[in-house]
């Protein structure tokens, strides 16, 4: 059964019991007189991997910076775990629960890999400024603890042998596995990933595909994600948005997006496929 | 895994062990040199030596907003300018007894400077941009202007005269040790790398959950803080305030410097600062050349290494050892090579046992007589014998002690040596208390500077130097029982070879 109602929540089993993770009602924003994103409603179960699609400039990026509160919105309210989200800056957001990785690459390109993981795990770490400046003793078990939590999730992605290397001399796939593990550090209950297959072979897609999954089960977290890769959105995510021109065109399974009328309008109108 | 597990450390404690000796000893010879009138140093050199120290803390101050933190402040000698007057102010109001004077001065100093780096730093580093060199430049030029005209507590034009001549080498770079302490325990923290992160990424850096605007205040107003410590040096080594020494070229003049090192290098700002300090002590007579040749070499260094001397390489003393211990198998084993025929020559084709005991039993007879030495100084027995020098008695019998502890120490070692030598586990303990020997070498040369001493020193020196590569390869003989194996196997990492 196609569900046409953009509006209606669509939440997996598993996660209909529990709060979900985020709600977003009637959000917009406005660039001047650009309407960048328009009546955007989506809500995430606690463990949902959720995708978020559409053609190129259709807003997506524009909704992650929106729920992390990178831009504040015109319009509309963001709920994290229930709690409105209107006074919030990008970095209590990020302490509310949400991390994310950046379509055009943000690393600590100058620092390693190791370093860029700390700083993931900032908050995560208790010592204060005396701490540090005198080597208390909370500080050496704060930055040992650390440490061994940044090669723990460094080895989700099999790269804990690298953590000692510069972040910019590594290859572009690994930059973008290091976003993800750098996000995960900040101990998140939603991860926004912007476009992560971009730039990887079909066998590195493959392999992020099953890490994806496996985030999802060893930390529990609902993830969202915009891909224009198709074979991976389809893959991995249990429910599907659709954004054309800043508005939700559609959303549903897998299944239901495939064959949504308008979605295949949205794709062929754009003059685009999913290899844009 | 593999890589990080065998990777060989220095243990932290050792570590801090060793950086503090050097300290000690970088202090120590100093001391001697500029003020211990062993070598000819007229005053206008020593003030130099101490004017060195100085800009040494401002530029590693500057350094931690430039380099680390990725902004560019304008108005540095502001703060100096601010720290200089607070101090001048507060030694010439004779407030307090001198020595606690100097000290509550210094910090004065500084937390003053720091209040206005909070003032200026908080809607300045709000936003992003250039904003923060604008109201910097501001700032500076203010107080500046502020200094001159409040003429009834600052003396204006004229100079704030008769200010007590605190600075000498001993305060000067101790102060800067603690500056560049301060500044390395705040940046290997996750504080530091909190501001690194913004230099690297703001928006990343939020979205990592760090608070950019306060981190940016934090480095700023430790920044300030410094530079204002600095301008109370600065004005106990001349005695005397002029407005124009904190123009707007000074500012410029410490941006240089850091520039000129690397931005994000402290080792770099600590040598450009020496460099570009001590410059007009080389060229006398080409001083009105002086900003002619720094706009040069600035020039030259942005041709040819557009990141600064050192870019954002940073020395470290034990990272350098690691990479010796680890990686430089041909320093290894050239060392290695080296020690082993002098190990024959020592004692021909001795079985490690026992020349651990024939080690332990020298060391201990060597450090006894350094002690012995020693209390026959300490009593003044040497001045008969015409051996001791008549001019610092004080600090000799300072050095007495300290060559008493040492001498102390490796009668420890030594005895160890001979206790434990059927123990490998015993032995590794030794091998880490034969690296402490290295640092304590340092010292005590210092400390025997008389003749009798000097004999004892001499002695003990090779045998101190070699000690701990005859340890190591000793400890490791009792475990695999030949020893060439070990010595030209440099892959295997030493250690565990199996029977
Ligand atoms: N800060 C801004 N100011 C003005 N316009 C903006 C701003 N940010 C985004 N836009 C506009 O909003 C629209 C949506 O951009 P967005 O980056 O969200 O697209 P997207 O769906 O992520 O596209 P892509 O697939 O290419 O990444 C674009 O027309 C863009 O020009
Ligand atoms: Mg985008």
């Amino acid at each position: 059964m196609v569900n046409n109602d953009p509006k209606a929540p669509l939440l997996p089993e598993r996660d209909k019991e529990r709060n979900p993770v985020l709600e977003c009602v009637g959000l917009g924003i406005d660039f001047g007189g650009l309407t960048a994103v328009d009546d955007f409603n989506i809500t995430i179960g606690a463990t949902e991997i959720c995708g978020l699609i559409g053609p190129n400039g259709a807003g997506k990026t524009t909704v992650f910076n929106l729920l992390t509160k990178v831009y504040q919105p015109t319009r509309g309210s963001i709920y994290l775990d229930g709690k409105d989200t209107k006074h919030m800056n990008t970095v209590r957001a990020n302490k509310a629960g949400i991390a994310r990785t950046f379509q055009n690459i943000r690393l600590f390109k100058g620092l390693t890999v190791m370093e860029n993981v700390l700083i993931g795990l900032h908050n995560e770490m208790d010592y204060r400024l005396g701490g540090a400046l005198f080597r208390l003793p909370n500080y050496w078990k704060a930055e040992r603890i650390a440490r061994e939590r940044a090669l723990e999730l460094l080895s989700i992605f099999d790269m804990q042998d690298f953590a000692e290397h510069k972040s910019g001399s590594l290859p572009y796939g690994s930059q973008r596995r290091l976003e993800i593990v750098r996000a995960l550090a900040t101990n998140p209950t939603l991860l926004l990933l912007d476009e992560p297959a971009a730039g990887m072979n079909p066998a590195e897609t493959d392999d992020l595909m099953s890490n994806i999954k496996k985030i999802q089960e060893t930390f529990q977290i609902a993830i969202l994600l915009i891909e224009h890769d198709m074979s991976l959105v389809m893959g991995v995510c249990e429910g599907i948005a659709v954004l054309n021109y800043g508005k939700l065109i559609a959303k549903g399974t897998p299944a239901e997006i495939q064959n949504n009328p308008k979605v295949i309008e949205a794709y062929l109108g754009a003059g685009g496929g999913d290899d844009a | 895994m593999t890589n990080l597990n065998r990777h060989k450390t220095i243990p932290t404690p050792i570590r801090y062990l060793i950086n503090t000796g050097l300290l000690i000893a970088l202090i120590v010879v100093g001391h001697i040199i500029t003020e211990g009138g062993l070598f000819q140093i007229g005053r206008a050199q020593q003030r130099i030596i101490v004017e060195i120290g100085i800009f040494i803390i401002l530029a590693v101050s500057l350094n931690l907003v430039t380099g680390y933190l990725g902004q560019l402040p304008l108005g540095h000698a502001g703060f100096m300018a601010v720290g200089a007057y607070t101090a001048g102010i507060f030694w010439t109001s004779g407030f307090m007894p001198d020595g606690a004077s100097m000290v509550v001065g210094l910090i004065l100093a500084g937390i003053v400077a720091a209040i206005f780096g909070i003032i200026i730093g908080i809607p300045a580093l709000r936003l992003r941009g250039d904003y923060l060199a604008i109201i910097t430049l501001g700032f500076g030029e203010i107080i500046r202007i502020l200094i001159t005209n409040l003429s009834g507590i600052t003396g204006g034009a004229q100079g704030l005269q008769g200010i007590p001549r605190h600075s000498n080498f001993i305060l000067v770079y101790i102060c800067v040790i603690i500056a560049c302490t301060l500044i390395h325990m705040l940046m290997k923290s996750r504080h530091g790398r909190a501001i690194l992160s913004i230099r690297e990424n703001e928006i990343a850096a939020e979205s990592c959950g760090i608070k950019t605007t306060y981190y940016k205040v934090m480095a700023f107003t430790v920044s300030a803080f410094l530079a204002g410590v600095a301008g109370a040096l600065f004005a106990g080594n001349l005695g005397i305030l002029e407005p124009a020494s904190f123009g707007f070229m000074q500012s410029i003049d410490i941006l240089m410097i850091v520039v000129l090192g690397g931005m994000g290098s402290m080792a770099g700002a600590v040598i450009s600062a020496a460099i570009l300090t001590s410059l007009p002590l080389f060229m006398q007579g080409l001083n009105q050349y002086r900003l002619v040749i720094f706009a040069l070499m600035l020039i030259v260094v942005m041709i040819f290494k557009p990141s600064g001397l050192l870019g954002t390489y940073d020395f470290s003393l034990s990272r350098s050892l690691e990479r010796l211990i680890n990686r430089d198998y041909k320093v290894k084993n050239f060392v290695r090579k080296l020690a082993i025929p002098l190990k024959r020559l020592v004692i021909p084709n001795a079985p490690g046992r026992n020349f651990l005991k024939f080690t332990g039993i020298l060391y201990a007879v060597v450090s006894l007589s350094i002690i012995a030495g020693s209390i026959i100084g300490m009593f003044n027995i040497g001045p008969l014998l015409g051996v001791l020098p008549s001019r610092y008695p004080g600090a000799w019998q300072f050095f007495f002690i300290l060559n008493i502890i040492t001498g102390a120490y490796g009668l420890i070692v030594g005895t160890l040596g001979m206790l434990f030598r059927k123990d490998v586990g015993k032995a590794k303990l030794l091998r880490v208390l034969a690296i402490l020997s290295i640092w304590l070498l340092a010292f005590k040369y210092l400390v025997i500077l008389d003749g009798a001493g000097l004999l004892v020193v001499l002695i003990a020196l090779p045998i101190e130097l070699v000690l701990p590569i005859l340890f190591k390869t000793g400890a490791e003989k009792n475990q695999s029982a030949h020893i060439t194996s070990i010595s030209e196997a440099p892959g295997k990492d030493g250690g565990n070879h199996g029977e």
